[in-house]
């Protein structure tokens, strides 16, 4: 059998079209996005205890327990990431944004996939077998994850620059870095080239049906219930100090796994859930949204959602860690705010805690922003997989402020569920965790806290609402060439 | 024009053996029956014209000749090789060896200069991609597109895309050749550019398999076979 020459491998991989310069740019940004997030978290985990590096020494007392003593940083990081104790959660945040990139390679690789199918079976007609295709694939995918994980090294030193550097001595965020990271870099280039070849050989599994969106399964729902079930237990045992009941090296490490598991369960959940509404009857759609009286664009944007149920549900995922994440810093906060007295000298205690609650809250946007930019990759390349449908319905009279209004519903009908509900249960599941920590659940420090959760979700959900009408706004020009109505006479 | 390429089957050297041989073919889209049961044999130097109204079943009849698509029952022989015994990289490399194959629309591939497109069964075969070119370059040339081996589809109309496709089928030098209405889309002179050039196919003892509504292009060729509702609802010799 003959082997595919490289040279005509690499010429059938090239990107040509603009779904496939786009598909080649976001699968580029999301392999170094990856890489620049687990080079930060490669970055703490290797600060070790050294006063010159952290900031902070540790002293052993007589009694045999440490105690952290802040000495005169070198490094100048916030105190989470200096001190070893607060790590993990750094290590945690770090882990979990690793997901909303995880969402936009997903996506990325499906960008143009009605185009590439109908390339493949042609190539298929000229005499290539699925194992070219592969090939292919596999070169495609493996190139531009190769070129992110090698951007990744010059985006941490701008990281490191911009939030290290350019922060005040206590509050940089990004850790100096050291030789040895060049070593893990090479090593994230290997893993993140092979991930990418990876996907590229999975993409193939699609088989003849190819990776065009297909409708959710019925058994997806099993896995939400499961995943769901999960996380409750998951928290359950937090809640009950179980791990706590362990020796000490063991209850962080299990406590820390038992969150992060939950979160992921939780995000799963949401996702599926997601992804399942987004797939139901489009019959019912269509009569749901005639009496509700929202008109074409409800059921023009639904049936956007329902031709990317897996972009639904991976942003979706996302967004309602995002909320979760949210949810908790409201109710952290405002508890904050409730028992400390700024004017009897807890101005540091809220600056501590404050801070982490920010930075929290800023990692959480990151991640939206790249959910929201990985939805809205989706419903363009939907747009223009489907563009002489859409010039089609230009043709009818639906004029292009009407288009963008349908994707702004359409991101907001993923967007702010998830993010409210996130919101909601982080927040109250947070709040129920601390009222039984502390075994008051009447008093102004459990009720406060608590009736702060939906004002942060009324909140979370018409911010998300406005960025999704200016991530649509963003979107005209797509939208635009999509109605050109010269698209009526293209294949 | 192919270079290199691997020595005749020996079907070839059989007259009588057929080059297509489709047994019991039935094939449904979904819960849509196709092919009821078709039986069809051509062999070497014949042409034979598939006819019938559409929705007749004459494109999912070449698709399941050219192993495109896998039968719900029955057999494929192409060039002596059942294709149920090949698996996908063997019935990949029959397809761009020894048949060519033109589609109704949608077959050249986008945004790939026609140089390079239509040099495909040879790239995918392992030729070096200087000698593909040229022969790619011949193959333009022999249907009038010399001067469009830059241009990609879209820039092409839908008679020179079909012309394209033509040439595409034949680069390999196949033994035998499939086409779905591959002159619908042609003005008078380019139809009979391309028939001509299909017709040599069977000149050189290979077999021409043809979709048409045309009567006089079915007129041309040695056999009609014409479908109904799936079946072969007759086979006639015209020579």
């Amino acid at each position: 059998m003959s082997a595919l020459d490289r040279e005509v491998v690499r010429l059938l991989a090239r990107p040509r079209t603009a779904a496939d310069r786009l598909r080649s740019r976001a699968t580029t940004a999301a392999s170094a996005g990856t890489g620049v997030v687990l080079l930060l978290l490669a970055a703490v985990l290797g600060l070790g205890d050294d006063p010159a590096t952290t900031g902070v020494e540790v002293v052993t007392q007589a009694d045999g327990s440490t105690l952290w003593t802040a000495v005169t940083p070198t490094a100048g990081l916030v105190p989470f990431i200096a001190e070893p104790g607060l790590r993990p959660g750094v290590q945690l945040g770090a882990l979990l944004l690793v997901l909303p990139f995880a969402a936009l390679a997903v996506q990325a690789l499906r960008v143009g996939a009605v185009a590439r199918q109908q390339r493949e079976a042609t190539l298929v007609v000229v005499g290539a077998s699925q194992r070219d295709l592969r090939r292919v694939r596999v070169q495609s995918t493996a190139a531009d994850a190769a070129r992110g994980a090698l951007w990744a090294a010059p985006a941490y030193l701008v990281a490191w620059l911009l939030l290290g550097v350019a922060l005040p001595v206590g509050a940089r965020l990004v850790p100096v870095p050291e030789p040895w990271l060049a070593l893990v870099w090479v090593v994230l280039v290997g893993l993140l080239t092979a991930a990418g070849a990876a996907a590229g050989a999975l993409l193939g599994r699609h088989g003849r049906h190819g990776p065009a969106p297909r409708p959710a399964r019925s058994g997806r729902w099993a896995w939400a219930w499961g995943a769901g079930a999960v996380a409750c237990l998951g928290l359950l045992a937090l809640g009950f100090e179980l791990p706590w009941a362990l020796p000490a090296d063991l209850s962080v490490f299990l406590a820390f796994s038992l969150l992060l598991g939950a979160l992921l369960c939780l995000a799963v959940c949401g996702g599926v859930v997601l992804a399942r509404s987004a797939v139901g009857s489009p019959t019912r759609r269509v009569e749901r949204a005639a009496r509700s009286g929202a008109g074409a664009e409800a059921v023009l944007a639904a049936a956007q959602r329902r031709a990317n149920p897996v972009a639904v549900g991976a942003s979706g995922a996302v967004l309602v860690l995002v909320g979760i994440c949210l949810g908790v810093c409201s109710v952290f906060v405002t508890a904050l705010a409730a028992t400390r007295d700024l004017a009897t000298g807890y101005a540091g205690d809220i600056a501590f805690y404050g801070g982490g609650a920010v930075l929290a809250c800023g990692v959480g946007l990151v991640a939206a922003a790249v959910a929201l930019v990985s939805l809205a990759l989706a419903l363009t390349d939907q747009l223009a997989q489907a563009r002489r449908a859409v010039a089609a319905t230009v043709a009818m009279g639906c004029d292009v402020p009407r288009l963008v209004e349908v994707q702004a519903r359409a991101l907001a009908a993923t967007a702010v569920p998830s993010a409210v509900v996130g919101t909601l249960v982080g927040g109250l599941a947070y709040g129920t965790l601390q009222a039984s920590l502390d075994g008051e659940w009447l008093g102004a420090r459990a009720l406060l806290p608590m009736a702060a959760v939906p004002v942060a979700a009324v909140v979370v959900g018409a911010a998300v609402r406005l960025v999704s009408c200016a991530v649509a706004e963003l979107l005209t020009g797509r939208v635009r060439r999509a109605a050109a109505l010269e698209n009526l006479r293209t294949p | 024009m192919s270079p290199d390429r691997p020595s005749s089957p020996d079907v070839l050297a059989e007259p009588a053996h057929p080059l297509v041989r489709l047994a019991g073919l039935t094939h449904a889209h979904g819960r849509t029956p196709a092919l009821r049961g078709v039986d069809l044999e051509v062999g070497a130097g014949t042409a034979v014209a598939v006819t019938g109204a559409s929705g007749s079943g004459k494109s999912t009849l070449l698709h399941v000749a050219a192993g495109l698509l896998q039968p719900d029952a029955g057999s494929v022989q192409l060039l002596g090789h059942d294709l149920a015994r090949l698996d996908d990289a063997e019935r990949a490399q029959l397809r761009r060896r020894d048949v060519g194959i033109v589609l109704q629309y949608g077959q050249l591939v986008p945004d790939l200069p026609l140089l390079d497109g239509v040099a495909l069964p040879l790239l995918l075969d392992g030729s070096a991609l200087g000698p593909a070119r040229d022969a790619s370059r011949a193959a333009l040339a022999g249907v009038g597109l010399a001067d469009a081996e830059d241009a990609v589809p879209a820039e092409l109309s839908g008679g020179q895309a079909q012309l394209a496709a033509v040439a595409r089928a034949l680069v390999a030098q196949p033994h035998l050749v499939l086409a779905d209405e591959p002159v619908a889309s042609l003005d008078p002179a380019g139809a009979a550019l391309a028939l001509d050039l299909l017709w040599g196919v069977v000149a050189r003892g290979g077999a021409l398999v043809l979709v048409t509504h045309d009567n006089v292009l079915a007129a041309r060729c040695d056999r009609e076979v014409r479908l109904a509702h799936g079946g072969v609802q007759h086979d006639l010799d015209l020579r």
